[in-house]
């Protein structure tokens, strides 16, 4: 019974990635590390920032309304009660010199919310799970000349972790439950380089990877049976130590402007979800409750292409397809986050307001294959899962 | 931007999520080549739903046979009727109309003035005894403590020392102006059963095993180990007489006994000693006893002698733990009673009688075509632990959860997992498609 106390607890999945990054990336499938449409170039390419002729405040906001739906071994279905998550973006990109532009990102690019009800089939596996990660990026790019510029910037990564479970120690109150809460600080880079040729452009940029260490994270026991307390079998808190690798992720994208009202864009994007083969939990004073899990993730593709239409001085539409593997393996798929490759539909506009002032607004649609697990491996939990995604983005821009 | 082309384009991006809508489709089930309109169940109290040492309410509601007809309802199974006890406290009877009611753990000091798990019955509820057959039929015939021969025995429904109290109190006919009663079996064919299940036989080898060998090998007698002869009978005439109108079903093999927490929990040599305690035994003790520092083997009474216990040999959850503890039980002054042992010859006995029954049932199954649930592979898995969407429950007394609190009888999730080993077998051979029990909306051990 202890073995698996805090058993599978944490997955990061593909979904974890947050890839609506800026209202007129996500219209555009997320298909913009070649071009710099607007501050957001700072996370998407820091190496295209240099390009930009004016400068950008952007904020934005998207609603991410998952629906996510079990059928386990039982026959029952059971879904996700109805949640809300808001990942928010930041940036600033400023035409400093001529050949220098600077700018900063505050966004949200990894995150995961699960919740499921509490008394639900797979309450000893999770009940909640929560990772909120804030990217913190001052960055500086360089323009060698017309057809090409660098630039980088540190990532500076504020986490924190937050998952729930029930135990399988029961008194007439019922089961006994944990949480877990941790936080931690780590650093990356991120680097681009753009090439500009007439109406083509290519960008490559590569975030690294970002070990976070939560060295003390606390464990609450709540419900649970007094006479396990008192016989020391299960403590009331205790202190543990765990460590997350955010993957490193390496982009490639072209661009082409078909007319000057019409461009078109293709990338591709490579995880390295590799860095995530396991997860352990290490307790100070209860090595009883040590967890160690595999979680061997492999390493992820995805396309993506978009398209933006000029319509009017006002108006720009825009439009994108994408295609995200899951780096999640048979044998590992779990309820923290059940992921699936997942086809992503996206399309937006924006639209000129009164002096600087600009709107975006963006709709993505993730449909994320169903996804059968026939034998999980730290857990026997089995069944099928389906997840889609609606994310509606709403953004503000500032431009001089 | 005319207002004309936001339409058109809202209503483009909305029919493109439209037309990505999920659906997750529950599946159809099945029965496959079986039929469970009219399911009945015959057996002991494994299927009567009897565990914490007690018949109780919510014991039968999470019985075999009960989640089993639930799980036939989406696959064309008709009503389950249980002879229920009232909720509340259960039923412990024994042959003089004695009732307690179930075990209960609660928290003391020990009394080596450690902390410690306490187990004790609560108080029975004389109200489980009376009569409900008038409102049967039943679809559930188990009767706790019911051996194999006494499935169809005209005594069974009259209660005290000649039947079983157990069934007494739901037998269609307890024999009070004939002298013979209704017998389980008769009742099982008032149902007509399309589908049927069969646990018998673990009475037949557990009162031998649970009162240390008690009883004799080969005879009747209440701790006796039923004749090889005689259980095979008894397994052909129930198989016959309830497939007659052509029922299909299920039969289920007879776990080994050490796997079982009762036997299994107190090791032989369980008897720690220091080495100036083992050398003060020593002196003191008769011949062929010895002691060392570390563990050592319990004394034991056997056969007028006393002897210390061998390995492979088994003591029973059922010895006073404070005498154990704290009393000087296993020492050469207290060895322990023979009723609380099973010797290697009695071990024997039993395996070889297990042995016998589970060929018998084999081979009922095969002529018949039934379903065969391996309960005894399948305890030997629970030894180390099996995982159930999460949970892993063992065989360990108390902290395994698989076991009730009497340490024999699976506690209401470990009624669930062999309800699962029983699908798992309808399923394979039947080829039906019948969904799993969810095993963690039992109760496994209730803590204080």
């Amino acid at each position: 019974m202890f073995g698996c106390l805090f058993a599978p607890l944490l997955s990061l999945a593909g979904g974890f990635q947050i890839n609506t990054q800026g209202q007129k990336s996500t219209s555009m499938g997320g298909s913009v590390s070649s071009v710099a449409l607007d501050g957001s170039v700072v996370f998407y390419n820091p190496g295209a920032l240099a390009f930009i002729n004016h400068s950008y405040f952007n904020a934005g906001v998207s609603l991410i309304v998952p629906e996510t739906s079990f059928l386990g071994h039982t026959g029952v279905k059971e879904t996700m009660p109805g949640q809300i998550y808001t990942p928010f973006s930041l940036y600033a990109a400023y035409t400093w010199k001529t050949k220098v532009n600077i700018g900063l990102a505050i966004n949200t690019p990894f995150g995961l919310g699960t919740k499921w009800d509490s008394n639900w089939s797979g309450r000893y596996i999770t009940q909640s799970a929560k990772l909120n990660a804030i990217n913190i990026q001052p960055t500086l790019s360089y323009k060698f000349n017309d057809h090409l510029s660098i630039g980088a910037g540190p990532m500076i990564v504020l986490s924190n972790a937050d998952l729930t479970k029930a135990l399988p120690y029961s008194s007439n109150a019922g089961d006994a439950i944990v949480e877990l809460k941790g936080s931690g600080t780590s650093l990356g880079a991120n680097a681009g380089i753009n090439f500009v040729n007439g109406n083509f452009v290519v960008g490559i940029a590569y975030r690294t990877s970002t070990k976070i260490d939560i060295s003390s994270g606390e464990a609450s026991f709540t419900n649970v049976p007094s006479s396990l307390m008192q016989n020391g079998t299960i403590p009331s808190s205790a202190t543990f130590k765990t460590s997350v690798t955010l993957p490193s992720v390496f982009s490639i994208g072209i661009g082409y402007s078909v007319t000057p009202k019409v461009l078109v864009t293709l990338d591709m994007n490579y995880t390295g979800w590799k860095a995530y083969d396991s997860l352990n939990f290490i307790f100070s004073d209860d090595a009883q409750f040590d967890s160690r899990q595999g979680k061997n993730y492999k390493n992820a593709l995805a396309l993506r292409a978009g398209i933006q239409y000029k319509q009017t001085e006002r108006t720009t539409l825009r439009a994108g397809l994408a295609f995200d593997e899951t780096p999640v393996q048979d044998g590992y798929v779990s309820p923290e986050l059940p992921d699936a490759n997942r086809l992503i539909c996206a399309a937006g506009i924006s639209y000129k307001l009164k002096g600087n002032f600009s709107a975006d607004f963006s709709l993505m649609y993730e449909n994320v294959k169903e996804r059968k697990e026939v034998n999980n491996i730290q857990s026997n939990f089995k069944g099928t899962y389906k997840t889609n995604l609606v994310v509606g983005g709403l953004g503000l821009q500032y431009e001089f | 931007m005319n207002s004309k082309t936001i339409i058109r384009y809202c209503v483009a991006v909305s029919l493109l999520l439209v037309g990505c809508k999920p659906t997750l489709d529950e599946p159809k089930y099945n029965a496959g080549t079986a039929d469970f309109e009219r399911f009945v169940a015959v057996g002991s109290g494994f299927t009567a739903g009897f565990n914490d040492g007690a018949l109780t309410r919510a014991g039968q509601e999470s019985s075999i046979p009960n989640l089993l007809a639930h799980q036939f309802s989406f696959a064309g199974g008709g009503e389950f009727k249980q002879p229920l006890l009232p909720s509340g406290n259960g039923l412990l009877v024994n042959s003089l109309g004695q009732i307690k009611g179930q075990l209960s753990l609660s928290s003391i000091i020990n009394c080596a003035g450690k902390f410690d798990f306490r187990i004790s019955n609560v108080s029975g509820n004389a109200a489980g005894l009376q009569w409900i057959g008038n409102s049967g039929p039943f679809n559930n015939l188990s009767v706790p403590g019911v051996k194999s021969f006494q499935l169809y025995s005209q005594f069974l429904g009259k209660g005290g020392s000649v039947g079983n109290y157990y069934y007494h109190r739901f037998a269609s006919d307890t024999g009070s102006v004939s002298g013979l009663s209704s017998t389980l079996i008769g009742d099982a064919q008032i149902i007509d059963p399309t589908f049927f299940m069969l646990w018998m036989g673990n009475s037949d080898v557990y009162s031998y095993a649970t009162s240390g060998g008690a009883g004799v090998v080969g005879g009747m007698g209440a701790y006796d180990l039923t004749p090889v002869d005689t259980f095979n009978k008894a397994v052909d005439f129930i198989v016959n007489g309830i497939s007659s109108n052509g029922a299909n079903g299920v039969i289920a093999n007879i776990p080994d006994i050490y796997d079982i927490p009762f036997f299994n929990s107190i090791p032989y040599n369980g008897l720690t000693l220091t080495a100036a305690q083992a050398t003060a035994l020593n002196v003191v003790s008769p011949p062929g006893i010895t002691f060392s520092a570390g563990s050592n083997s319990f004394v034991v009474e056997n056969g007028g002698a006393i002897r210390q216990l061998k390995a492979g040999e088994l003591l029973l959850l059922s010895i006073p733990s404070d005498s154990l503890l704290c009393g000087g039980w296993g020492l050469p002054q207290h060895p322990i009673p023979a009723k609380y042992v099973i010797d290697s010859t009695e071990l024997s006995n039993i395996n070889l009688s297990i042995a016998a029954f589970n060929n018998k049932i084999v081979s009922a199954a095969t002529s018949k075509g039934l379903a065969l649930v391996d309960v005894n592979h399948f305890y030997k898995t629970l030894q180390p632990g099996i995982k159930f969407n999460g949970v892993t429950m063992s065989a360990s007394f108390i902290s395994g959860g698989a076991f009730s609190l009497d340490g024999i009888n699976p506690s209401n999730r470990g009624f669930a997992l062999i309800a699962n080993e029983f699908i798992l077998a309808i399923n394979a051979r039947f080829k039906s498609n019948l969904p799993m029990v969810d095993v963690n909306s039992y109760t496994g051990i209730i803590f204080p």
